[in-house]
């Protein structure tokens, strides 16, 4: 096949690569601001390697999913290409607290990791499996939380494409097959593999988001060897008769967390991070507020990043996490009052939903370059937004069992249909015009909805496209393939012209 | 051996889901109500007045309306069962009970109420979810039994009327036992060197037991039972190994002759549909109510992988040990509908762990709800015939 060559605004690439020759001419101002903050997340990621040299060099030679972080600086450039003015200043503040939180996390890790030695945190850290928000770490403060699972394949993977399926290959090779969720089983490749640290003092294993990822559980329990609690989270989230069940089940883990560590549950702690977290969800409706206007200037990808941080690892604990909430805020206020279009391209609105691909979590920055499609919305987002008993010790334990009730993903494919359809209620609530629904070939819970979907989408007339992807694995849907969906879309459904040729089809299948 | 009495009747009664007890049953003016799961206790649904029917779909073919709705990457049960409701095939339900455990199973009860299905035939028909635990705390437990009050008595008391005392409930559990009992009697057989029963045979049984209505089944299980009491069977048996099926859904007694033609006689029956677990008699302890001893006696028995307890996680594997034992099985097979997120990494597991930590050799296969390559399945059971018989060769011991 004749090798695809480069041209037009990806002419600064190498061909079949996501390396660039030199930088993106933003014009002037804009190139300049890009620089410039460029230069401090480079500082942030050298933050990983500076903090414990030797462990880090030893992580390096030892775990496969470490080394795609050096290339984070690609990362944060892919995510925020679109972006422009404001725009590009809130990406890369964004970006900038995202990564500055994910390598203090690393660095955490890594710290409390026997395999490097004995030390004297890994006993402190209570390990929270995917999608369990470890708000109640507030309630323990000498006791710090590690979020299991995304750091080792879903954000390896979002750093560079090809880091995650070495996983998946693995668990393939024992036995599971390829059709089970990608999320799920890669981390049971990153347990069988041994790439799992050797750390905690206890977990606390998760139900959410799927029937997948109840089953990985004792994969990852059984490689971890520290005491675990499972995760039983009520599946009908909506009956209230299953708040007495799910409340139980927090006061298991906050004993079982005591009983781990010999820490005793701190009340006023815990309302304090209580506190924290419900400034942050206020600060997230009054954004979604301004999200209707069209001068909303965030661009969708480090805002998705952003509210799945704030839900699943932060909850209230990472005190900056509100800050640049609020700065965000600020900033986006000035644009929908003084009417600046800093998406001056946007020629739809859409609404974004299911799982995004961990090997193109850009994908709207391209829909946006190429075809003039702004994100404006993000139906993994919508996940928990419930503000949290600030006083009340039984409501305060209830507002967390309904946070891991209604983690990411699992808020929209559990508890009912009705939860997914609420995308409809969301499209409009927007303004969009447009639906794209990241259409993950391994998700169960979303592809068995796929013809009421769409039966709705046509009698309300909205264009709604799929987008199959296989969240881990390039191999099986490259990014192209990705791209040539959408394309066909928009030529022959919506009948439209692209803004920019040259990223109609293009090659980066060996980029990161 | 001369055939079962009642064998060509049974598989005439499994064509259709609607059979001629069913319909004999609706004629008298009793509920049918449909359930999937074994989290939905087949005892709620016999009470006076009502007969429970489990989900299958037999001489479904296509699934192509069903597979719009659902696609083509989902279990193919799930589909084959929207397929048919949506062909009509469930309308004579009353309700259907179920339970968000199997998300695609699920999704599939859940196009009954987005499709409006049965409706237009029963006005009252309702479907009702059931939140179920994953793991078998005391609060679980009662949780359990909570929404079972819910959604399962108190629907069917308030849109039907059906008693569901406590003196109601013992009374179904009184039935269900004596059922239980006599579907284990004829199982027993299996444990005999030379028994009078194939696993063909007894899938034949348990599935007739669950698919038709207690009362009208009950008379022919009872004749079954007599009849092998004096059945002959071949001198020699007619087995090459024993082996113990696990797995997740399988209302294909055609699958188990298939297995069985190829020499393994299948001594025992741990998958959703079979009668290990899901013919043990409930037992009402001092103080328990009924509804206390039912919600406690599946959450005991379940051996679905959805559970996340170690004590089940081992206790699962355990369980097919003890089979083994019990039923004196040369080895096991783990088969998993294709897109079964659970039986998928509870076969991997078991392939991983059975032989190397249990001692029981284990293949583990993956297969449609309609089986249409039954010759690479036949082959890959022949193998592993073969193998077991390498097996006992080694060990001196005799085939058969």
């Amino acid at each position: 096949m004749a090798e695809k060559k480069n041209f037009g605004s990806r002419k600064r690439f190498y061909n079949g690569y996501e390396l660039a020759r030199y930088r993106k001419w933003k014009g002037f101002k804009d190139s300049w601001v890009d620089f410039k903050e460029w230069l401090k997340e480079k500082k942030i990621s050298g933050e990983l390697l500076k903090a414990d040299p030797v462990r880090a060099f030893k992580a390096l030679t030892y775990y496969h999913w470490m080394a795609p972080y050096l290339g984070s600086g690609s990362m944060v450039d892919r995510t925020i290409d679109d972006a422009h003015g404001e725009a590009l200043l809130i990406a890369h503040k964004y970006m900038q607290f995202l990564l500055k939180s994910n390598v203090e996390a690393l660095i955490k890790i890594l710290k409390s990791d026997e395999r490097f030695g004995e030390n004297e945190y890994s006993k402190k850290t209570v390990i929270f499996e995917q999608d369990a928000s470890p708000i109640l770490i507030g309630g323990f403060p000498n006791l710090q939380n590690a979020v299991e699972e995304p750091y080792f394949h879903i954000l390896a993977t979002a750093n560079d494409q090809h880091a995650g399926h070495y996983f998946t290959d693995i668990i393939d090779s024992y036995g599971l097959p390829s059709d089970s969720c990608r999320n799920s089983s890669a981390i049971c490749g990153v347990a069988i593999d041994d790439q799992l640290p050797y750390y905690g003092a206890c977990l606390i294993t998760s139900n959410a988001p799927c029937d997948s990822s109840v089953m990985n559980s004792s994969i990852v329990e059984r490689r971890l060897k520290v005491p675990s609690i499972q995760g039983c989270t009520p599946m009908r989230w909506k009956d209230e008769d299953t708040r007495e069940y799910a409340v139980a089940h927090v006061k298991e883990v906050i004993k079982f967390i005591e009983d781990c560590t010999g820490e005793t549950f701190d009340w006023d702690a815990f309302f304090e991070t209580v506190r924290q977290y419900n400034e942050e969800t206020r600060i997230q409706h009054e954004l979604w507020e301004l999200a209707k206007s069209p001068y909303y200037p965030v661009p969708s990808v480090p805002n998705l990043l952003y509210r799945s941080f704030q839900l699943s690892f932060s909850s209230g604990l990472n005190k900056e996490c509100a800050k640049i909430g609020r700065e965000m805020l600020e900033i986006c206020e000035k644009c929908v009052r003084e009417k600046i279009n800093v998406r001056p391209k946007t020629r739809y609105r859409t609404l974004v939903c299911g799982a995004p691909s961990s090997y193109y979590m850009h994908f709207s920055t391209w829909m946006y370059e190429c075809w003039g499609v702004n994100t404006v919305a993000v139906l993994n987002n919508m996940s928990h937004h419930e503000f949290i008993s600030e006083d009340d010790k039984e409501e305060a334990l209830w507002g967390v069992a309904q946070l891991w009730e209604q983690a990411i993903m699992r808020r929209h494919l559990v508890g009912g249909y009705e939860n997914l359809l609420e995308m409809f209620e969301e499209y409009e609530r927007f303004n969009c015009d447009m639906i794209v629904f990241y259409d993950d070939i391994t998700c169960k819970g979303s592809k068995s909805m796929t013809g009421m979907i769409q039966d709705i989408a046509n009698e309300r007339n909205i264009p709604l496209v799929w987008i199959s992807h296989d969240l881990i694995d390039p191999r099986a849907i490259p990014r192209n393939e990705m791209r040539k969906q959408f394309n066909d879309f928009m030529f022959s459904v919506m009948n439209e012209k692209p803004l920019d040729e040259s990223l109609l089809d293009f090659d980066d299948s060996k980029g990161w | 051996m001369r055939d079962l009495r009642y064998r060509v009747y049974f598989e005439n009664l499994l064509e259709e889901v609607k059979n001629e007890l069913v319909d004999k049953a609706l004629e008298d003016g009793k509920l049918a109500l449909g359930y999937s799961c074994y989290y939905i206790p087949e005892v709620l649904m016999n009470l006076d007045g009502c007969f429970s029917v489990r989900l299958r779909a037999p001489g479904v073919a296509d699934t192509a309306i069903a597979t719009y709705y659902m696609s083509e990457k989902t279990c193919m049960y799930s589909r084959s069962i929207l397929e048919l409701a949506i062909e009509g095939g469930y309308n004579f339900f009353s309700a259907l009970l179920s339970t968000e455990t199997c998300g695609m199973m699920h999704r599939s009860h859940e196009h009954f109420e987005m499709l409006d299905l049965v409706k237009e035939q029963n006005e009252k028909f309702f479907v009702s979810h059931v939140d179920a635990p994953f793991v078998t705390k005391d609060y679980a437990v009662k949780h359990y039994e909570k929404q079972l009050k819910k959604h399962v008595l108190d629907r069917l008391n308030e849109v039907y009327g059906v008693d569901v005392s406590d003196e109601a409930l013992r009374k179904a559990i009184e039935k269900h036992n004596e059922l239980c009992r006599i579907v284990t009697e004829i199982g027993n057989y299996r444990k005999l060197s030379n028994p009078p029963l194939t696993g063909y045979e007894f899938h034949l049984i348990e599935l007739v037991s669950e698919c038709c209505p207690h009362d009208l089944i009950m008379p022919y299980l009872k004749e079954t039972l007599e009849e092998l009491k004096t059945r002959v069977a071949d001198k020699d048996p007619w087995y090459r190994v024993r082996v113990v099926l696990a797995g997740g859904e399988n209302d294909d007694p055609d699958f188990t002759k298939l297995i069985e033609d190829s020499g393994a006689f299948v001594v025992a029956d741990r998958y959703c549909f079979g009668s290990l677990p899901g013919r043990e008699e409930i037992e009402i302890r001092d103080g328990e109510t009924a509804l206390n001893a039912i919600a406690r006696h599946y959450i005991d028995t379940n051996e679905c992988p959805r559970f996340m307890n170690p004590e089940k996680v081992h206790g699962r594997k355990q369980y097919l040990k003890k089979l083994a034992e019990d039923y004196n099985a040369d080895g096991l097979i783990v088969q998993q509908m294709k897109f079964c997120e659970y039986w998928e990494y509870e076969r991997m597991y078991c392939q991983q762990v059975m032989e190397s930590d249990y001692g029981l050799p284990c293949m583990g296969i993956e297969k449609e709800y309609i089986n249409t390559s039954t010759g690479q399945l036949r082959t890959r059971f022949q193998a592993f015939v073969e193998a077991l018989e390498l097996k006992k060769t080694e060990r001196g011991e005799q085939h058969g």
